[in-house]
């Protein structure tokens, strides 16, 4: 009799390259394993799966085996499972699971998984170094990934559900959460935006952001980003849902709040007031570098009488020989630090140092000497990408951000960005998400969660989860 | 009814509408009537303003949860609820016309002598707008997210202003005559009454703590507007006239902030964030008004179109007008400022008035309730009947307290 889903599989499966069919008798019975051999381990293949079935042949059984004595008695290794139906086989091979076929019963075939790919090994992430704390960061397989969660949570309370994204990546994805602590409107929301894509791929998890985004055409970051699991679990254990995504070293993390990148994993590894010390800094540096260039323009063009005399002085010295404007010069500067930043990104690390030279010394140096270039207008462009990097996780949106200040700052002087600044504070908190405002717990002010985000407070006092968000079970130390 | 602010972001909000142009013009306007009496003519007009501000506080606590627009539609009826938005619109629009011709004055006078107007106008319409895009709880986080600074940038302007005054200086007072004074108050009242703009805002507002959150931010904004008219005339005294832009100009001359140097910067953003703040609390009485004046029941329309030819009329008269920026701002003052105190002191009246005869009659249908019926379900089934009206005042419905 024809085995209806042997064919259907070898439709499916092809005749690619690394596609193996492997017969093996056992008994009166002729078994065939059809799999991927660049996806599987092979060790756990011949251990696992074809030398209990030749011990079986040579045992004493007189039995043929069925498929579910290989699934329950034979087949020692992975997570071997019945299937009856074209879907399901269809499915298991797009998992590159090894599929065992029985001559003599042809209604049904086994899968076991036993995939296996090269991975890297958890190493430190390059964006979030610490001086001290875990040093542990999230990797491509999303196995490891999960296992570094579970780790750090020993609950059975830890939900993970999983779902399929992109026709034909068919990524893994992952949502995570603790239930009784993450609000479960805020987990079906995810499930159900997850659930709607149609998409051809998913390569990594940043694809799936503009679709958990609530306001899609927005500058500003409105999902969360780690690459740390102590960070994502301290997360889950505030009440947020963790999405992880199969091949991507980043979990994402929702709701997500403007002051979540204010805070740093160091912070919580560290001295309570330093922390919170450093966490004005970070404000303050943001605030430098958006408004530091426009600022400068604003003074020069229409306020030079704010300017202390001699430092006004130091700046018209400077500045006599300068054949641009201050707005143009401004400009200049911060597309050749754009330029230098691109091409700095994409040299191998040995040519680095060399573009460090060009950059600082003969474009630099160079270009103040050469009278092209003035020393305020160099400073004042050094300060604000400086500043930049107190949030590097919002690097681009305050790019962008400093760029309209300076057009502002040029064009209307301080009106222009006093006005930038309450709009964007406006439009900031036009936004919402999953039920949280941008930015709380500073507007509306939710004094209880000023604890752990504008500063940050001794841990025995940060007795409630936060309330600026929906979640479950407010209460999180108990006295 | 959806509750879009909280009662805190309502006392920042009345905060703000407080200060304005009480911190730039105003000084110098009143002593140009009053002369140095010119803080008695203040503090009258700060009393008559709080009277009114009690009313209209009592009023807005009496309906938690209707709209404004319910509220003069079902106990006025439909024709003199129009009317009342009608006055609520002249109001405001003064006061936005006002504003915007003063702000622009500032920005002009304070910072930019040669700047293009026109371009300033325009930046300035384009925030005030889209902060009420943004929407009412959006834009009330804003200002509730600015607070703190605005709040301590006014009380280090005051600090420096008082340890520099010459308090004897206030004395002699009653100089002039009664009618001096009073004309300084309602020649000068347009820069007073804004907070009736809470009305409109009925139904909208969390009553968590009101009264706490309200009471508490009326008193910051009376206390730093008492400290800074006194820290004012007594700095200033005889030549309080000159200075038209009173915030800016303490700081100026104050020997103090001299020391630390060039702190302009300090009050001329303060002042700009405060109108940038103003702008869009008149811009949602305005716009509210207009609609509610404009539909009617068959016919209603998305309030945002309102904003267009609103624009437009303000970019038009603005630069037809402004060139003459002192002139305009006096005629503006002058003429609207008796309109300003009829309105205000007209429509507290009114709204406390109509919500209390109402709450009367809304007693007497529950009596007679009482009278005829003792059968719990059935009241509780009766239209009109305020089930928690009944129990409060322990009326027996059905056995059941």
């Amino acid at each position: 009799m024809e085995n209806m889903l042997f064919e259907f599989a070898k439709t499916i499966i092809g005749e690619n390259l690394d596609v193996v069919e492997k017969q093996v008798k056992c008994k009166d019975v002729t078994l065939t394993l059809l799999f991927y051999k660049s996806m599987i381990k092979e060790d756990y293949l011949i251990y696992g799966i074809l030398k209990p079935i030749l011990d079986y042949e040579n045992g004493k059984d007189s039995e043929n085996p069925t498929l579910d004595n290989l699934k329950n008695q034979i087949i020692s290794t992975g997570i071997i499972e019945k299937l009856e139906d074209e879907q399901s086989v269809k499915k298991a091979i797009t998992q590159n699971k090894i599929l065992i076929f029985s001559n003599n019963q042809t209604d049904a075939c086994l899968s076991v998984d036993i995939v296996d790919y090269p991975a890297r090994l958890p190493q430190e992430p390059p964006t979030s170094a610490v001086l001290k704390g875990p040093r542990e960061g999230f990797v491509e397989d999303i196995r490891t990934n999960i296992t570094l969660i579970r780790r750090r949570l020993a609950t059975d309370k830890l939900v993970l559900k999983e779902l399929s994204v992109g026709k034909y990546t068919q990524t893994k994805v992952v949502i995570s959460y603790i239930e009784g602590i993450a609000s479960k409107a805020v987990v079906c929301s995810i499930k159900s935006r997850l659930e709607k894509i149609n998409i051809d791929g998913v390569i990594d998890a940043y694809y799936l952001i503009n679709f958990l985004e609530d306001k899609r055409f927005s500058v500003f970051k409105q999902v969360g980003s780690t690459e740390k699991p102590d960070i994502v679990v301290g997360k889950m254990l505030e009440g947020r849902v963790a999405i992880i995504v199969d091949n991507s070293p980043i979990v994402l993390t929702l709701p997500f709040l403007y002051m979540e990148d204010i805070q740093s994993s160091n912070d919580y590894y560290t001295n309570n007031f330093y922390a919170t010390f450093i966490r004005f800094i970070r404000l303050f540096g943001i605030f430098m570098s958006i408004i530091v260039p426009g600022f400068y323009l604003a003074l020069r063009f229409y306020h030079y009488n704010l300017v202390p005399f001699k430092f006004l002085v130091t700046i018209d010295n400077a500045t006599q020989t300068i054949p641009l404007t201050p707005f143009l010069e401004i400009v200049f500067l911060l597309i050749l630090f754009q330029l230098l930043y691109e091409v700095s990104l994409r040299l191998p690390q040995y040519l680095g140092l060399a573009t460090s030279i060009v950059g600082a010394l003969i474009l630099g140096d160079t270009g103040v000497k050469a009278g092209l270039i003035s020393p305020p207008g160099v400073l004042v462009i050094a300060l604000s990408i400086i500043s930049i990097y107190t949030v590097p996780d919002q690097e681009g949106q305050l790019n962008l951000l400093r760029a309209v200040f300076i057009l502002l700052g040029g064009g209307f002087g301080l009106f222009g960005i006093v006005s930038g600044v309450v709009f964007t504070v406006g439009y900031l908190n036009s936004l919402n998400n999953y039920g949280a405002p941008y930015l709380a717990p500073l507007s509306p002010l939710v004094r209880s969660d000023l604890k752990d985000a504008f500063y940050k407070s001794n841990i025995t006092k940060m007795v409630d989860r936060p309330r600026s968000f929906k979640n479950k079970n407010k209460v999180r130390l108990k006295k | 009814m959806k509750k879009e602010i909280s009662s805190r972001q309502l006392g920042i909000l009345i905060f703000i509408s407080m200060l304005g142009f009480k911190l730039t013009f105003l000084p110098a306007s009143l002593y140009k009537y009053a002369r140095t009496d010119g803080i008695i003519s203040f503090f009258l007009a700060l009393i008559i303003d709080l009277i009114c501000f009690v009313l209209v506080f009592i009023t807005f606590l009496r309906n938690e949860d209707v709209s404004f627009s319910a509220f003069l539609e079902k106990r006025i009826g439909m024709f003199f609820a129009k009317i009342v938005y009608f006055l609520f619109f002249i109001f405001f629009i003064f006061k936005l016309f006002f504003l915007i011709s003063a702000g622009i004055y500032f920005v002009k006078e304070a910072i930019y002598e040669e700047g293009t107007l026109s371009l300033f106008l325009f930046l300035f319409l384009l925030t005030i707008n889209s902060l009420f895009l943004f929407k009412i709880n959006a834009f009330s986080r804003t200002v509730e997210f600015f607070f703190p600074m605005i709040f301590f940038v006014l009380v280090f302007i005051i600090v420096l202003g008082f340890l520099t005054s010459n308090f004897h200086s206030l004395t002699p007072l009653f100089v002039r005559n009664s009618s001096e004074i009073f004309n300084g108050t309602f020649r000068n009242f347009i820069s007073f009454g804004d907070f009736i703009f809470i009305l409109p805002f009925m139904g909208k507002v969390n009553f968590e703590k009101i009264k706490t959150n309200v009471i508490k931010f009326v008193c910051y904004a009376l206390i730093i507007l008492s400290s800074f008219y006194i820290a004012y005339f007594s700095f200033f005294k005889y030549t309080a006239y000159m200075h038209f832009h009173a915030i800016t100009d303490i700081i100026e001359f104050v020997p103090l902030a001299a020391i630390i140097e060039n702190l302009d910067w300090l009050p001329t953003t303060l002042m700009l964030t405060i109108f940038l703040f103003q702008g869009p609390i008149y811009l949602f009485v305005v716009v509210n008004s207009l609609y509610n004046i404009t539909k009617t029941r068959k016919f209603s329309y998305d309030k945002r179109f309102i904003l267009i030819p609103f624009n437009i009329i303000f970019i038009l008269l603005e630069l037809l007008l402004f060139y003459g920026a002192i002139s305009m701002l006096v005629l503006s003052q002058q003429v609207a400022s008796f309109v300003c105190f009829a309105i205000s002191v007209f429509v507290s009246i009114l709204c406390f008035a109509i919500s209390f005869i109402k709450k009367k009659t809304e007693r007497k249908k529950h009596y007679i309730v009482k009278l005829y019926n003792e059968d719990l379900k059935w009241i509780s089934e009766m239209k009109n009947f305020n089930k928690k009206l009944a129990i409060k005042k322990s009326f027996k419905v059905g056995g059941a307290k």
